[in-house]
């Protein structure tokens, strides 16, 4: 119809109601009411929402019958974190808001996204063990204040194939070191067809503790502590040796986040891991197994010397900045914190657990099929039996920049493209020079 | 001087249907008008998502941000950036990867996927089947290529080497977990995927070269070789042109792979300039330095384009 021109007030009119349906649909998405007993929340969290979120909400809103909750899961990878950092900045109605560790929850504190609940925090007798003053220290403090609380707090462990063990006729010693965890891996080591273990055990970060990348005043880094040679060193000969899965099979295979299917497979007898690798063991029609997994502490780096658990501290929520609903934001964090055995199912310890539910935890993260996948004592025992050394790192400086230096090198070491002094010397200049630039 | 004996034949078309137009610059500007509405919705996505990106892109080069600390916290660095990426010597490593990626990656895919086309162009069996099944890959998702050769190129398990310790090689090549082999077997990868694309557009332009001029040729005697040094090539020139330019845009700009399969490793061995980039901004939130290392990317491959653009001139058949 080119001979009908549109005219100058017909266009203008088409773009006025597109701008008003863009207004209403924008409306739309706002937030709700700022009532504390009233409205709607937006959390944001990086556990799929049917691994312990749903249940939580389900369980806060029958307690809070006028706040409907929102869950919105990212994934905590770069993409994600940065997604929800634009969308707290850009204006997105998020109330709460979950980071997994301490340099990205350090950005956001820094950006001013993040609410200071330090006087919150003093003020509930529950969750005072997570103030700024509190010792031993027990969550992330900036400037002397507290801008988020861990809902998680959890050993990293060794799951061990029970039928291995038992064929090979090991006892794990009471108080085992890293030199007896080499020996049994050794044991169970079947010539390239199955390795002792899936890797060696980070003994330089059980040395080290808490911002174990950085030297003591942070001004520098820490690859010239002799707890990083020990480490690299003992990882090589134990791959030379064919103990552990070698490094270019986990780089080839995309292991190194996801690694538990080399143990379900009977592909290495022992694990290094996280508790949230049981979500994994107790998956049977993904990962269908015929043994029974067992749970060993970690081999201290010295026999009888005290060592840190690199378990993590985490799942630290925090209300964001904007939020319009402080109070009903904080009835939801501390709710969850008070809760956190809702989460247990999908393979989280709750950082506040009552002592008598101990069992009933471990009843609820092995699943009901516990007495047939795992040694369920030995899970109590070694979650709950040890009194852990939690590192709470404190430093952020240029930390994804040394953490990425780290990564990259330790393959290189572990492909056999450098040597350990190359590796030493190329971190700790690389290092050096990141956390000096960002000063 | 009437309107009716002067006006362009389009302007005399909207008159005519219009009805209502009165004169010739009424029309003119109705025509316009119709013109800027069709084109706006186009337009407005370029502004929205190219341009302004673009333009935000180099202001940002100049500054130090964070983007967490939003607006508030950009600050103004001047040329600082790209003194850092001068004397960046990861930086420069990572654009002699770039080159030898692209410098390898681009000829290869060409010539090949000129063979390729060559020998579709003939009246050969199953022809058809076969231009889809080589222009197959082009439309895969760059992660579904990714998994299979992953598979294929897995230095223990995988087929490629279990073949070569079949005949006799003991220590095959790790691929992708070897800082020797990484690059290569990305160039593979890149290499294979994109062959199809380039020959289906070869082999329209093959089979738009004018009959006349073979028939000529052969008649002045000239074999095989000499038909495709005198005929062929320089008929294709423009097509060959194009594709240089897209596909050095494309190859030096390649990401996808590179995050699937190696995320630029081992060490810094696939680390290209494009994923150098994204590590700065995405991983070490530098945007500010990542954009002014964008900037001077797209300095290089515009001076690579331009080059391609005044090497093929006088060169073709029809340029």
């Amino acid at each position: 119809m080119i001979g009908t021109p549109l005219s100058r007030r017909t266009v203008l009119k088409a773009a006025a109601g597109a701008a008003g349906i863009a207004v209403l649909a924008a409306c739309g998405k706002d937030g709700g009411s700022t009532s504390t007993t009233g409205g709607a929340l937006n959390v944001w969290g990086g556990v799929p929402p049917e691994s312990g979120p749903n249940a939580m909400i389900e369980a806060f809103q029958k307690q809070h019958p006028g706040i409907t909750v929102t869950y919105t899961r990212y994934v905590n990878d770069d993409q994600g974190k940065l997604k929800l950092d634009t969308s707290l900045q850009g204006g997105v109605p998020i109330d709460v808001f979950f980071s997994y560790d301490n340099p990205t929850l350090g950005k956001r504190v820094q950006a001013g996204l993040t609410a200071d609940l330090t006087g919150r925090v003093k003020n509930d007798s529950g969750l005072a063990q997570f103030g700024p003053d509190a010792s031993p220290t027990a969550n992330l403090v900036y400037d002397g204040k507290i801008y988020s609380v861990p809902a998680q707090k959890a050993p990293t462990l060794i799951f061990a194939n029970d039928t291995m063990l038992s064929e090979a006729g090991i006892t794990i010693p009471d108080g085992w070191d890293i030199n007896d965890y080499r020996d049994v891996a050794k044991k169970l080591s079947k010539a390239g067809k199955v390795f002792g273990t899936f890797s060696t055990p980070p003994i330089h970060r059980y040395t080290l503790g808490p911002d174990y990348y950085y030297s003591e005043d942070g001004k520098s880094s820490s690859f010239s502590d002799p707890a990083w040679r020990q480490y690299l060193e003992l990882a090589l000969a134990m791959q030379e040796e064919g103990s552990v899965l070698p490094r270019r099979t986990i780089i080839a295979e995309k292991l190194q986040t996801f690694s538990h299917g080399p143990l379900l497979t009977g592909r290495v007898a022992m694990l290094p891991g996280q508790v949230f690798v049981l979500r994994y063991i107790s998956d049977l029609e993904e990962f269908p197994h015929d043994f029974k997994v067992r749970a060993l502490p970690n081999p201290a780096p010295v026999k009888g010397q005290e060592f840190w658990n690199d378990g993590p501290i985490g799942d630290h929520i925090s209300i964001s900045a904007k939020s319009k609903q402080q109070d009903a934001a904080w009835s939801f964090v501390s709710f969850w914190m008070n809760n956190s055995h809702l989460m247990t199912k999908g393979g989280r310890l709750p950082s506040i657990l009552d002592p008598s539910k101990q069992s009933q935890t471990i009843a609820d993260l092995l699943g009901p099929e516990r007495d047939k996948l795992y040694d369920v004592a030995s899970f109590e025992k070694v979650i709950f039996g040890t009194e852990y050394k939690f590192p709470v790192d404190t430093i952020t400086t240029a930390s994804n920049q040394v953490d990425t230096i780290y990564k990259k090198l330790h393959d290189q070491v572990l492909l056999g493209q450098i040597t350990v002094d190359q590796m030493l010397a190329q971190a700790t200049k690389e290092a050096d020079e990141a956390i000096k630039a960002a000063g | 001087m009437s309107s009716s004996t002067t006006q362009a034949p389009v302007a005399r078309a909207v008159a005519s249907t219009g009805g209502q137009g009165g004169d010739t610059r009424e029309s003119l500007s109705a025509a316009g008008r119709v013109g800027w509405l069709f084109i706006t919705p186009n337009l407005v996505g370029f502004l929205a998502f190219t341009l302004l990106p673009l333009l935000a892109a180099i202001a940002i080069a100049f500054t130090s941000w964070n983007v967490v600390s939003g607006y508030s916290g950009i600050t103004f660095v001047g040329l600082a950036n790209f003194a850092e990426a001068l004397g960046d010597g990861a930086l420069w490593a990572a654009v002699g990867r770039t080159l030898l990626y692209a410098g390898i990656g681009v000829p290869a895919t060409m010539m090949g996927g000129l063979g390729l086309a060559m020998l579709l162009n003939r009246d050969i069996a199953g022809r058809t089947l076969l231009r889809v099944v080589f222009f197959l890959p082009h439309v895969v998702s760059s992660v579904a290529i990714g998994l299979v050769w992953l598979l294929l190129l897995n230095p223990d398990s995988g087929p490629v080497n279990a073949g070569l310790r079949a005949i006799g090689i003991d220590a095959p090549p790790a691929w992708l977990v070897s800082e020797t082999w990484g690059l290569p077997s990305l160039v593979l990868i890149a290499v294979w995927s994109a062959i199809g694309y380039n020959a289906v557009i070869y082999l329209s332009a093959l089979q738009a070269l004018p009959v006349d001029l073979y028939e000529a040729a052969a008649i002045d005697g000239a074999n095989a070789f000499r038909r495709f040094t005198t005929v062929t090539w320089p008929a294709l020139m423009p097509t060959t042109t194009f594709l240089a330019i897209t596909m050095t845009i494309s190859q030096s700009q390649g990401f996808g792979l590179i995050t699937f399969l190696t995320q630029g490793g081992p060490g810094e061995a696939t680390t290209t300039v494009s994923y150098f980039m994204y590590q700065q901004g995405f991983q070490f939130y530098r945007f500010g330095y990542a954009a002014a290392v964008g900037m001077i990317s797209f300095v290089g491959v515009l001076l690579l384009t331009s080059f391609f653009w005044r090497f093929q001139k006088g060169r073709g058949l029809y340029t």
